[in-house]
């Protein structure tokens, strides 16, 4: 993935220039015309590199004020939710599971909690254990790919992990056999490492043995050593300053760091039960996109993620880790969203540890899975994806088929927050050039680890100043040539 | 020598899994020889690289050159046209996995790439006529030359 190239003038731009030569007393088609009334300057920048899927960002910026902002994510009109109906309870981890090629486990995580909350069944012990331990695969195979891969490039100034790589190989190395782990964790429990086969509702298909897991956790001590080294490595970025008022929201369980239990807390009181959620959390249509934005009690843009987890449950974190973060200089406060890179690489030690403690006192259990019975009823799953909480909701008829499925991802939760953030972050650099800008940005968004799977379209970055003075403004137009 | 061939794609989009289908066929036609298959996600492909001495990789080809153009890379020596260009950030294409083994050290001394053209990669397991169609002249090309390059 290159870095944004030289951005190139769109045509609506060259047309602005001519159009200003040209005969004056001709009227100007009427698009032209109000374009001369408003001059804009279009930025296009072919794609954002490193963002999973695709998406466009545009942000207007009005005599140095940055007047919208808007994600633009282009994607399919909620095809999951429409053909979940009529499939049977049992299908939907591994129909859902594909929603997302980096985190199916999360989905399936999500989807058998809300089916079997909807058929009144508990899942609990040794295969509640195994689902952790699954779930700790998929956060560290996720982070640490996007650390490494996605993110640092841009803290160092390299176009992409490859760039890195040759500068700083052993740093690069070490993600990809933190990554490693990560994915054998999931081959082992989940019976395939991308889009696992053994999840169903219930339990698994297939429990391991011990004899089966301890090659795996002698591998996992040396990872949890080397994710330590590795999050310190993290600490050593170079992080603008920049801080956000967020609300955050997540899992909250008395026990344990949140994975697939727990009430939803927010960092502003919010304290419910999940079966509340919709009466809290509603998703609104915004005209440029069909992705729907979700607020919570009426308006408040909020945050899921890293950042809202260890915010919210810093104090489930073992002390090992607790210390680690102090360390490295983050605290459960930690508002500014560069340093969620630190925050992931955290989340990382702690699923080591956590892979680790899990195995240590594994019992293989008798039975694979729980028995199910279909029956009527609606249930509702939060489970906390590498990117944040990931809300499903089922409704079962009496033979266990699905009449309606609502399925909420964390990064179209973000999107009013990432648009936030971005509003706050252009208002006082509007004035960079615009290439070291629009790689900031991009940065930015990827502070959020977005998910846009199954889009379709790049994301795009255009800045579109709207510049009340005419286009004939000198100044104007050599900044145009400029770029 | 330490090699092994590799059949890479995704064999639900159509002729993306031409390479795939094409070492299937080879391994039919020569059990002895040491042949994996890496699906969609290339990132696999860098763990199948370790400790080679020589990797022959097949793969389908978008290029721009016409359906069933057989083509041979060696990309031992050159770095590969790429733009790392991939459609999900969280795989790496095929170049891109070379290029990171390549920075890391970790490239076999001799990679040899052979491509076939596509013309169609939407969805499907099916290959498009104009593929199949050179499915004999790739596999007849590569069981004249993989026994050179063992032997080189």
């Amino acid at each position: 993935m290159s870095k944004p190239q030289i951005p190139e003038l769109t045509d609506e731009t060259s047309e602005i220039s001519t159009a200003s030569t040209s005969d004056p007393s001709a009227a100007p088609p009427p698009s032209k015309r109000a374009a001369r009334q408003s001059s804009t300057r279009t930025i296009k920048v072919d794609y954002l590199a490193r963002v999973e899927g695709e998406g466009a960002l545009q942000i207007q910026i009005k005599k140095g004020v940055v007047e919208q902002v808007h994600l633009k994510i282009f994607e399919p009109p909620r095809f999951f939710e429409a053909f979940l109906r009529g499939r049977m309870f049992h299908e939907a981890p591994d129909i859902t599971a594909r929603i997302c090629g980096i985190c199916p486990v999360a989905y399936q995580m999500s989807a058998v909690h809300a089916m079997e909350d909807a058929l009144g069944v508990v899942v609990s012990g040794q295969l509640r254990a195994l689902r952790r331990l699954l779930y700790c695969g998929e956060w560290i195979e996720s982070h640490v790919l996007h650390i490494h891969m996605l993110h640092a490039p841009d803290f160092l100034g390299f176009q992409d992990a490859i760039a890195l790589a040759k500068v700083h190989p052993a740093i690069v190395q070490r993600g990809l056999q933190l990554k490693k782990l990560g994915n054998q964790i999931v081959t082992l429990v989940g019976g395939r490492e991308i889009h696992p086969i053994n999840v169903k509702v219930g339990g698994f298909y297939r429990v391991p043995t011990r004899g089966e897991l301890q090659p795996l956790r002698d591998r996992l001590a040396v990872g949890l050593e080397e994710s330590i080294n590795a999050a310190r490595w993290t600490a050593t970025l170079p992080f603008p300053e920049f801080e956000q008022p967020y609300e955050f929201v997540a899992l909250r369980h008395p026990n344990e760091y949140p994975f697939c239990e727990g009430r939803l807390v927010s960092s502003l009181g919010l304290d419910i039960d999940i079966h509340a959620y919709p009466q809290h959390f509603q998703e609104v249509h915004r005209e440029h996109s069909t992705a729907l934005h979700s607020v919570l009690d009426g308006e408040r843009s909020y945050l899921v993620g890293p950042l809202a987890r260890f915010a919210l449950n810093f104090d489930k974190l073992s002390p090992r880790v607790q210390a680690l973060a102090l360390e490295l200089g983050v605290t459960p406060g930690c508002r500014n969203p560069f340093k969620s890179i630190i925050v992931r690489a955290i989340e990382v030690v702690h699923a080591f540890e956590e892979a680790c403690r899990i195995i240590d006192s594994y019992v293989q259990p008798i039975e694979p899975a729980v028995e199910i019975s279909p029956s009527a009823g609606i249930g509702h799953g939060c489970t906390e994806a590498p990117r944040g909480m990931l809300y499903h909701r089922y409704s079962l008829d009496e033979s266990g088929q699905i009449l309606d499925a609502v399925i909420i991802p964390p990064t179209s939760q973000n999107q009013g927050q990432i648009e936030a953030d971005l509003k706050a972050y252009v208002t006082p650099r509007w004035q960079l050039p615009k290439s070291e800008l629009t790689w900031q940005c991009e940065q930015a968004v990827r502070n959020y680890d977005p998910c846009i799977s199954c889009s379709t379209h790049f994301l795009d970055l255009s800045i579109v100043e709207v510049d009340s003075t005419a286009e004939s403004a000198p100044g104007h137009r050599d900044a145009v040539e400029e770029t | 020598m330490r090699w092994s061939i590799i059949g890479l794609g995704n064999c639900f989009r159509q002729d993306d899994g031409a390479g795939r289908r094409v070492v299937q066929q080879l391994q039919h036609l020569h059990p002895e020889w040491p042949i994996r298959e890496v699906s969609g996600d290339s990132s696999g492909l860098m763990e199948c690289l370790e400790d080679l001495e020589l990797a022959v990789l097949v793969d389908a080809v978008s290029s721009g050159a016409q359906p069933g153009t057989l083509h041979r890379l060696n990309a031992s020596d050159q770095a590969l046209l790429s733009t790392l260009h991939s459609p999900s950030s969280h795989t790496l294409g095929l170049a891109a996995a070379i290029e990171l083994a390549r920075a890391l050290g970790q490239l076999p001394s001799m990679v040899w790439i052979y491509g076939i053209e596509g013309a169609d990669f939407g969805y499907g397991d099916a290959l498009s006529p104009a593929v199949e169609a050179q499915i004999p002249s790739l596999l007849e090309m590569l069981q004249r030359e993989i026994p050179l390059l063992i032997s080189g």
